[in-house]
């Protein structure tokens, strides 16, 4: 509950805030954000699972960002920036929809 | 076995036997994994563990979850504001763009300073060196203008009447050019003024330049070809002092004392504050200018 309450608590504070995103980072945000889409997911499967862990969750978050950014950070060094993200896009979004699926098997049964 | 016979062997190798006991999915186990297993496989192990220890979530742990999840929400947001603004790709390069521009300005700004700089430097270095050869371009054009008598000029200097004897009136001339100013009397106050350092000539308002010419047609004095009616004034620009002392010192100052005494010949050297001469008459009809060497 207190969780959900931090989400929403945390999307005002962007809404409202508007906190400016640094040129150099901007080309990481979506790919952040996917990244940020795809613990949010594991985590509520595992809430519904039974099995959440904070510390898994954070890790998860944390190296989730972390790699992602790396990924298409080395693509942009290399020249291949925009396919690395793609394919980062593409493993996250594959996780992020099999997730989608548990979740609503578990609140729907269907 | 001949060498090309082991090079065809070594480039067409004879097809391996199929290993029967692979997975013949193996080249797609990853999607596989990624499709069938998406959760995190540290959930169940730490749900393992905390089974097996049996002890509640830390409140730190907890308070890390909701700063966590803060984060994605603020993350969220901010994605969605700056997609709902515009398309991120697009403002990116615009962004890019402008930065660029900006930072050309800011060079452009920078070295254009530097210019001046540099202008400023060279000037003072030029007036600590005072001396001609490091004088700037334009002084030297307009210096050059005045030597080469292109431009009109003003000064203080010196001028030098030169007259016909007085003859009196009814007596018979002694001779065809005794006690008159000739081409060549002219001339030697000329030269004995450009001797005594000045700086522009002119005869009776004729500018003196580089192709002018003194002569005589007849009993009348041309300069430059136009014919000219005593008294003959010379107007030199220079130091009016040095000039005199060095005029009369010279050897046109000493012919100038014989024609006075022996021929009666009228000459005044007078010094001025101010004399104004005109442009010499230039005509450059072939003359072309070209650099050395060419």
């Amino acid at each position: 509950m207190i969780a959900a309450v931090g989400l929403v608590v945390g999307v005002l504070a962007g809404v409202l805030l508007q906190p400016e995103v640094p040129l150099a980072l901007q080309p990481y945000l979506p790919i952040a954000v996917v990244a940020a889409l795809d613990a949010v997911f594991g985590g509520l499967r595992a809430v519904l699972d039974g099995i959440f862990d904070d510390k898994v969750f954070v890790v998860s978050f944390l190296s989730n960002a972390v790699v992602a950014a790396l990924i298409v950070y080395l693509g942009d060094q290399l020249g291949v920036g925009s396919q690395l993200s793609t394919g980062v896009v593409v493993v996250l979004g594959v996780r992020i929809f099999s997730n989608a699926a548990a979740i609503r098997r578990h609140l729907f049964n269907a | 076995m001949s060498p090309v016979r082991r090079l065809r062997r070594a480039l067409h190798p004879a097809p391996r036997p199929v290993d029967p006991h692979r997975d013949p999915a193996a080249s797609t186990r990853l999607l596989t994994e990624v499709m069938e297993r998406p959760l995190d496989p540290g959930y169940a192990a730490a749900a393992r563990r905390r089974a097996r220890t049996g002890l509640p979530p830390t409140r730190a742990a907890r308070t890390a979850t909701v700063l966590a999840l803060l984060v994605v929400g603020a993350l969220l947001a901010v994605a969605g504001v700056r997609a709902a603004a515009g398309a991120p790709a697009a403002d990116r390069g615009r962004t890019q763009l402008a930065q660029r521009v900006q930072d050309g300005t800011a060079r452009a700004d920078e070295l254009a300073a530097r210019v001046s700089e540099l202008r400023a430097g060279n000037a003072r270095l030029a007036a600590s060196l005072g001396g001609a050869p490091a004088a700037s371009a334009d002084a030297r054009a307009s210096g050059l203008q005045v030597a080469a008598a292109a431009t009109a000029v003003t000064g203080p200097g010196l001028s030098v009447v030169l007259d016909d004897a007085a003859t009196p009136a009814g007596a018979p001339a002694p001779g065809p050019t005794s006690g008159r100013v000739v081409d060549r009397d002219v001339q030697l106050v000329v030269n004995g003024l450009w001797a005594a350092g000045a700086e522009a000539v002119a005869v009776n308002g004729q500018r003196l330049g580089a192709l002018s010419s003194i002569r005589a047609a007849g009993e009348a004095v041309l300069v430059d070809y136009r014919p000219l009616t005593p008294p003959y004034t010379v107007s030199a620009v220079g130091d009016p002092a040095a000039m005199q002392t060095a005029f009369a010192t010279s050897v046109a100052g000493r012919y100038l004392q014989v024609l006075r005494d022996n021929y009666g010949l009228r000459a005044e050297v007078a010094p001025a504050d101010r004399l104004d001469l005109p442009a010499a008459r230039l005509d450059l009809r072939f003359a072309r200018a070209g650099a050395a060497g060419q």
